[in-house]
C-alpha cells in the first residue's frame, strides 16, 4: 500500500469508514446485495493489489496479504479491556512460547464523531500471511461439484490432514487455557471468536493466531474445554462430509482432542 | 498477489443473485453472512474459475469453524 506516514494511514482508514456509511457504500455493500433481510450484511471487503480492506460499523482495516501485516481502526465498545487483555496474552506468548500470535506493534486512541476509537498496527510473527485450515483444505483438495473428493485421498494426504488437525488442537488448547486465566485475573469476559479456526494460520514456522488482537472480550466466561470439543466435532464433520476422512478416522481425531483436554 | 475467490450467491431456486470477488481468508465470514439462517446457497470459484466449494454440502461452516 503506497502510504507512508501513520497519519496518512489513519486518514485512509477514516475515509473508508466514511465510505462504508455513505449512500454509495451502502448501495454497494448492502442495497445491491439481495440478502436475507433479517440479516443485512454487517461488513464488506474491497480487494486491491497486495491486500484488502475490511469495512464495518465498528472496525475498518487493511490487511496486507504479502507479509501478513495489518492496520485498523476499531471502535472501543469495551473501553481499554480488549487491548489490555490482549497485551497480557501477547506477553505470555513472548515469555512461554507455547503459542504464537500476531503482535500489536503500535496503538493510539482516536476520537471519531465524538466516540472513542483506536488505531493499531499489527504484525504477523514471521512476516508471512500463511493460510488457515479451511483455505488449506480448499487449496489441497478438489471437491467434485464443490461437494466432496471424488476419490479417497492417499494415506499420505490423510496423514497431512490429521497431523494438521492435531497441531490445531494443541494450539487451541494452549491458548484457550491462557485466555481463561487472563479473564479470571482481570475479572472480564472472554474474547469473541476465540475458537475461530479461520483465525489460526500456519506459516513456515508453525501456527499463529491472527484475530485475537481485534476481538472484543465480551463473551460469557464459560469453560473452554466443552467448547473445544464442540468445535472439533464440527470440524471433523466437515472432513467426513467432504469424504476426506472416514467417520472412524474423524472420531479418532475427536478422541485425540478429548484426551489432550483431560490431560490439562 | 492476493488470493481470491469469486463468490456466487443463489436463491432457493438456483437463480444467481450476486457475484463478487472476496479474499480467500474471509470465506467463513461470507458463508455465515449469506448462508446461515437463509435459504440461499453459495458457490466458490477459484481464480481459474474452478468450482471449489458448494454450500449445499450442508456443513456447519460457522464462525467457530
Amino acid at each position: 500500500m503506497a502510504l507512508i506516514s501513520r497519519d496518512s494511514k489513519i486518514a485512509d482508514l477514516k475515509t473508508k469508514l466514511t465510505y462504508w456509511h455513505s449512500a454509495d457504500g451502502q448501495k454497494k455493500f448492502v442495497n445491491e446485495v439481495r440478502y436475507n433481510k433479517n440479516f443485512p450484511p454487517a461488513f464488506g471487503t474491497m480487494v486491491i493489489s497486495g491486500g484488502y480492506y475490511y469495512l464495518s460499523d465498528q472496525m475498518v482495516g487493511f490487511y496486507d496479504t504479502t507479509v501478513g501485516h495489518s492496520i485498523r481502526i476499531k471502535k472501543l465498545v469495551n473501553g481499554d479491556i480488549d487491548y489490555n487483555c490482549f497485551m497480557q496474552l501477547q506477553e505470555i506468548a513472548n515469555v512461554k512460547k507455547t503459542f504464537r500470535t500476531s503482535r500489536i506493534t503500535h496503538r493510539q486512541k482516536l476520537v471519531i464523531d465524538g466516540q472513542d476509537w483506536e488505531y493499531a498496527e499489527i504484525a504477523s510473527p514471521n512476516g508471512e500471511y500463511g493460510e488457515n485450515y479451511l483455505t488449506w483444505i480448499l487449496n489441497s483438495f478438489n471437491f467434485k461439484n464443490g461437494l466432496y473428493v471424488e476419490t479417497a485421498p492417499s494415506t499420505e494426504e490423510k496423514t497431512a490432514v490429521t497431523d494438521k488437525f492435531k497441531r490445531y488442537a494443541d494450539e487451541i488448547i494452549a491458548v484457550s487455557k491462557e485466555i481463561e486465566n487472563i479473564c479470571v485475573k482481570n475479572n472480564t469476559q472472554m474474547p469473541q471468536h476465540m475458537l475461530n479456526l479461520p483465525s489460526i494460520y500456519s506459516d513456515s514456522l508453525g501456527m499463529y493466531w491472527a484475530g485475537l488482537e481485534q476481538s472484543n472480550w465480551i463473551m460469557p466466561l464459560t469453560p473452554y474445554k466443552n467448547r473445544i470439543v464442540d468445535l472439533f466435532e464440527n470440524t471433523s464433520l466437515f472432513l467426513t462430509k467432504t469424504r476426506i476422512l472416514q467417520k472412524e478416522e474423524a472420531a479418532e481425531l475427536v478422541d485425540y482432542v478429548t484426551t489432550a483436554l483431560e490431560a490439562e | 498477489m492476493i488470493k481470491t475467490y469469486t463468490l456466487k450467491i443463489y436463491d432457493v431456486n438456483e437463480n444467481e443473485l450476486n457475484s463478487m470477488v472476496i479474499p480467500e481468508t474471509e470465506v467463513t465470514a461470507y458463508y455465515q453472512l449469506y448462508v446461515i439462517n437463509t435459504t440461499n446457497s453459495i458457490k466458490l470459484f477459484d481464480q481459474n474459475n474452478i468450482l471449489k466449494f458448494d454450500s449445499k454440502i450442508d456443513i456447519n461452516l460457522s464462525q467457530d469453524f
